[in-house]
């Protein structure tokens, strides 16, 4: 009886050391409080800060090993860190608006205007980007809620303007505008902008309620809720979209109809399954072939933006009550992970230009400004999750 | 169907008391009904165990109950498979009558890997009284079909088993899907 016995026993564990190897790794959650994670957003902004050139624009992508700006520019990136600036201004640290100033300066040197409409144009070959154009409103509107600085109103709105230029009857947009033909590019549409445009605009109906900017973000809510994914070919739906995430925040209270909280509830789970697979993953050798490479900060980040404001719709909307607890488990697991993976300051001590590493997230030796920009948001807004503040 | 009635159904068939009969119920062997009673008992034991600390044991190796999900649906399947093709239980050696209760009759004939798997999860997803009272009902099922000696039965308890594997398979499917979905 013996053998048998043993050989059972054997494969047994054979199989639970292969699946304690692979799906039932260890989920590591590095503990971490509303402090700690307001402390690491505010290093990223540092980050951020330190590699400002003087015209407004960053450090687009620096590599460690060799101290070397790498080059490159990309404009709806940078209205992107741009925005990150003021959404921590908005969070009420005012101490980044000279910073973020300089940024929006840039981008308010960099305008094409059109007919009643303005959009951010990329100076180096005159593209003018959808994504762009609603991250630098998006930008504004923070600097708005921030300061209550008015200042920029009239821009904000032919800002939105230039947005509805680019949205098709569907509810979706097309991604970029040809300056020369004066008429948008036909077929292009992006599995960013979109969502980057709806979420602009549901923050210009917070700004002027009483100026319509609703109708065109419930168009486009439905269609990010019921066709953006079988129309753009997304291979695994939904398409984790942070962008849409804060959308649906901001729109929890006009309500959402029962289409949108499904969506709504189906982002929350890619979420949740992308910070839960996060979790396995450790920066070794076995773990790489097993689990794949570790997120980088951009994509992490973008994770804990959306499920931050899903969490406020699971707050304030009964139909997705029952996954406020889940969010927020996720919110604080990858907030840890985020603030754990971080250079701080006595790491950074140690390379040739600390205030290139500072406050700033590598991957493969690399990092680049969105890295700081999502990461940055993401810790921002978890931080009052972590907290257990239910938001206003 | 209910929330007890889909856990009942899935321990059901991840410790299929009709493979337990298959496997025990061999041509000119007798087990003595105290093997039987005393391989229920620790079975039970074990299964009773396993769902109230469902949650710490998960705590102690860092699982969360949504990912432990798609490996006990993994386990299921592997189950559901062993179970189509071999049509018995997790055990198809030697079985001596005078053998004790623990190797074979309770591991792993009435202690599958697939019912500890279906046990753990539930329990760890909150369901701990639904799981463990429906896992020792179940084994109670086994252990009497095992007692019972189904004789000319067997041919019927062998598709049973196929069939409980097929609806195993299944029912890991929804378990791995609804584990990947969740948050």
């Amino acid at each position: 009886m013996r053998r048998p016995l043993l050989l059972t026993v054997a494969v047994w564990l054979v199989a639970a050391a292969l699946l304690r190897g692979t799906f039932m790794a260890p989920q590591f959650c590095p503990a971490i409080d509303p402090e700690g994670a307001l402390a690491a957003a505010r290093l990223a902004a540092t980050w951020i800060e330190n590699n400002q050139r003087a015209d407004g624009t960053y450090v687009y992508e620096y590599r460690l090993e060799d101290n070397a700006d790498l080059g490159g520019y990309n404009v709806v990136r940078h209205a992107g860190v741009t925005m990150s600036l003021f959404q921590l201004a908005a969070g009420r640290d005012l101490s980044v608006l000279p910073a973020a100033d300089r940024g929006l300066g840039w981008m308010n040197r960099n305008l094409y205007r059109n007919n009643g409409w303005v959009a951010l144009q990329n100076p180096a070959d005159g593209g003018v980007q959808l994504g762009s154009s609603a991250l630098m409103l998006a930008g504004v509107m923070q600097r708005r809620f921030a300061t209550g600085d008015t200042q920029y109103d009239e821009l904000a709105r032919s800002l939105a303007r230039g947005l509805l230029a680019l949205q098709l009857p569907d509810g979706a947009f097309l991604n970029r505008w040809n300056p020369a033909a004066n008429e948008p590019i036909p077929g292009e549409r992006s599995k960013y902008a979109t969502g980057e445009a709806f979420w602009a605009l549901t923050l210009m109906h917070r700004a002027f309620p009483a100026e319509g900017w609703d109708r065109p973000a419930r168009l486009t809510a439905d269609y990010l809720a019921l066709y953006r994914d079988d129309v753009e070919q997304q291979k695994y739906p939904p398409w984790a979209d942070q962008w849409a995430a804060y959308g649906l925040g901001e729109m929890a209270t006009w309500p959402l109809e029962e289409h949108q909280v499904e969506y709504a509830r189906r982002l929350a789970e890619r979420f949740g399954l992308l910070v839960r697979v996060e979790s396995q993953r450790r920066d070794n050798r076995l773990s790489k072939l097993i689990h794949g490479r570790q997120a980088r900060a951009a994509g992490m980040g973008t994770w804990v933006e959306g499920l931050a404001s899903l969490h406020r719709v699971a707050i304030v909307d009964p139909r997705l009550a029952d996954l406020e607890g889940k969010i927020a488990e996720r919110v604080a697991c990858a907030a840890g992970m985020l603030a754990d993976r971080q250079y701080a300051a006595p790491e950074a001590a140690k390379f040739e230009d600390p205030a290139h590493v500072e406050g700033a997230w590598f991957t493969e030796g690399i990092t680049r400004m969105d890295d700081q920009q999502h990461a940055l948001s993401g810790l921002l807004y978890s931080a009052p999750i972590i907290q257990g503040v239910k938001p206003e | 169907m209910t929330d007890f009635m889909r856990i009942a159904a899935t321990l059901f068939v991840a410790i299929s008391p009709a493979a337990a009969a298959v496997a025990a119920g061999r041509p000119g062997l007798h087990i003595p009904p105290r093997s039987v009673m005393a391989a229920a008992g620790v079975a039970m034991a074990i299964y009773a165990i396993g769902g109230l600390g469902a949650g710490r044991l998960l705590d102690a190796i860092d699982i969360e109950p949504e990912t432990f999900r798609v490996s006990a649906g993994l386990v299921m399947a592997v189950g559901g498979a062993f179970a189509i093709w071999m049509g018995t239980a997790g055990y198809s050696g030697e079985l001596d009558a005078r053998a004790g209760a623990l190797f074979p009759l309770a591991l792993p004939i009435l202690v599958t890997p697939a019912g500890v798997a279906a046990l753990l999860s539930h329990s760890a997803d909150g369901d701990t009284g639904m799981a463990v009272g429906a896992a020792l009902a179940v084994v109670v099922l086994a252990a009497v079909a095992i007692t019972a000696r189904l004789g000319r039965f067997n041919a019927a308890a062998d598709a049973i088993t196929r069939m409980s594997g097929l609806l195993l398979i299944a029912f890991a499917g929804a378990m791995i899907v609804d584990g990947v979905r969740a948050v």
